[in-house]
């Protein structure tokens, strides 16, 4: 019947209704090698399904910007985020930011801010491979392990958790038990913050938290598998590990402990 | 053909997959967009045809902008300049707002951008921001709460008349813009930009685009002001207007300059 086809076919092509945005707004500080990309795929999908304007720091492109300006690559990411934090209609951001004080003085009321972390020696390991392994040129390491882990950036692998959440401070402070003791207090106030070891408790959280349907898959796979990982090292090389990550450990710890405590970020 | 088989061919024409022109084809469009010269309805119109083809838009978000200046203490200029080099260097193909010119971008960026703009009669654009910002509903961003006669007096009434001489250079400064050296500038910086019009002559604007990218426009009327030109018109003495002139010195240097190439061609581009 020719109603009948046409009911069909309006059926297919009819407007569907975008289910409704997520209330909050929400800032997800992407702590680089912590299972961050599949947890910002899954949250950005909740918003893209309700069309609700998002942002995700394009990182190569803040390098090339940056540079060409000739300003410090992490001041000109902090700019970018407040800039979008004060826009009128975005409602969701990622990417690898540094916590910005500046950005919570202003906008720690309006954005929820979320993040997640993980084991420091799994993620330092999981960072090295990463970089030494993969076909794009961003920030690949060239050294074997064994040269690598005297250099100033195998420091910074172990102590990025501090830089990250402490806020801009420099890579000879991020060792103090200040700047850790801020990192701590910093992270202790956002809204969720996960564990890798612990996706459950993390996806349970989002959805009390933000009533986000929030399904994790695995995405940025290392290039190389665990197995093939622990191969490389000797046991004198996982200390000297060990000891770098101290800083990174003790800011996981506390996010650990009062999941652990609580099962659960939340209150 | 019923009526049921006429209905469903024209539901058919409406949903038919379309051979879109491929996003990549598209050259990347800068459009810096000066205040009040028609730049709404213009930007509408090429930020559709190039959604249309599928090619990813950004727009600067003015008041983020001049919040986040005020927070970082940088200054509204560069915090937008660095947006735009961050836009650049993305994965875009359509960049609007209202930018400067940066010679750190244009130096990293001209040659995979292609600059347009659209300028208008000084005087004109002069009047329509003023009494756009006087009577304007909509928002407290940037209002004038003086009369003319007080408001001609002050540095913004200068900066009104000298803006295309500050978007199109790197002087930043309201007081430097009368300079031949800045006005100089913004003239060869214009010359270099893909595509130029003038209000007055959107028709040859929309073809000039048309020809250079590929894509066709159509500009309708946004934007428009709380006061007809008429209403604007009446409060104004001849006293009042030949100050206006004055003030509209610079810009008038770099509009006259773009009309001309455009008048002596019949277009901004090369025949």
């Amino acid at each position: 019947m020719p109603t009948s086809l046409l009911q069909r076919a309006y059926r297919r092509v009819r407007p569907q209704p975008a289910p409704p945005a997520p209330e909050e707004k929400i800032f997800f500080l992407h702590v680089p090698k912590c299972g961050g990309s599949s947890v910002d795929t899954a949250l950005q999908q909740a918003y893209r399904a309700a069309r609700a304007p998002i942002a995700h720091l394009d990182a190569k492109a803040s390098v090339r910007a940056a540079e060409a300006m000739g300003d410090d690559v992490e001041t000109y990411r902090e700019r970018l985020l407040v800039y979008y934090m004060a826009g009128q209609f975005t409602r969701y951001i990622s990417g690898h930011f540094n916590h910005s004080p500046a950005a919570w003085d202003a906008f720690g009321d309006a954005w929820q801010y979320v993040s997640i972390l993980r084991e420091p020696v799994a993620r330092w390991i999981s960072n090295y491979f990463y970089n030494k392994y993969k076909a794009k040129d961003h920030y690949r390491i060239e050294a074997p392990l064994e040269e690598f882990i005297e250099t100033d950036r195998a420091v910074a692998y172990g102590r990025s958790y501090v830089m990250n959440l402490a806020g801009g401070i420099p890579l000879a402070e991020a060792a103090t038990d200040a700047a850790v003791e801020q990192a701590i207090a910093n992270v202790e106030r956002f809204a969720v913050v996960g564990v890798l070891e612990d996706l459950d408790t993390f996806a349970a959280d989002c959805r009390a938290r933000f009533g986000l349907p929030v399904e994790i898959a695995h995405r940025n796979k290392n290039p190389r598998g665990a197995g093939q990982q622990r191969e490389e090292l000797s046991p004198e090389v996982m200390a000297r590990v060990e000891a770098l990550c101290a800083p990174n450990r003790r800011v996981y710890d506390a996010v650990r402990d009062r999941i652990e405590r609580r099962g659960s970020w939340l209150r | 053909m019923t009526p049921a088989t006429s209905i469903l061919r024209s539901l058919y024409r409406k949903v038919r997959p379309r051979p879109a022109r491929p996003a990549i084809d598209l050259e990347r469009l800068f459009f810096l967009h000066v205040p009040k010269c028609g730049g709404t309805s213009i930007n509408t119109a090429l930020e559709r045809a190039y959604r249309a083809a599928g090619a990813g838009a950004v727009h600067l978000d003015p008041h983020a902008a001049a919040r986040a200046a005020d927070l970082s203490g940088d200054g509204l200029r560069r915090h937008k300049e660095q947006v735009l080099l961050y836009f650049m260097a993305g994965h875009h193909r359509y960049i609007s707002g209202h930018f400067n010119y940066s010679a750190a971008a244009w130096d990293t960026f001209g040659d995979a951008w292609r600059y347009v703009t659209v300028l208008r009669e000084p005087v004109a654009r002069w009047l329509s921001n003023y009494f756009y910002n006087r009577y304007k509903t909509n928002t407290d961003h940037y209002r004038i709460d003086e009369p003319l006669e007080a408001f001609v007096e002050t540095d913004r009434a200068r900066f009104y008349g000298g803006n295309y001489v500050t978007s199109l250079s790197t002087t930043r400064l309201i007081s430097e813009a009368s300079s031949d050296e800045a006005i100089g500038q913004a003239v060869a910086n214009l010359e270099r930009f893909a595509v130029a019009g003038v209000l007055e002559h959107l028709g040859t604007f929309a073809s000039d685009c048309e020809r250079y990218f590929g894509v066709s426009l159509d500009i309708g009327h946004r934007n428009a002001n709380p006061r007809t030109a008429g209403q604007q018109q009446e409060e104004i003495s001849p006293e009042l207007m030949e100050r206006i002139r004055a003030l509209c010195a610079p810009n008038l240097q770099v509009y006259e300059a773009a009309l001309n190439r455009i008048d002596t061609h019949g277009s901004w581009l090369p025949r």
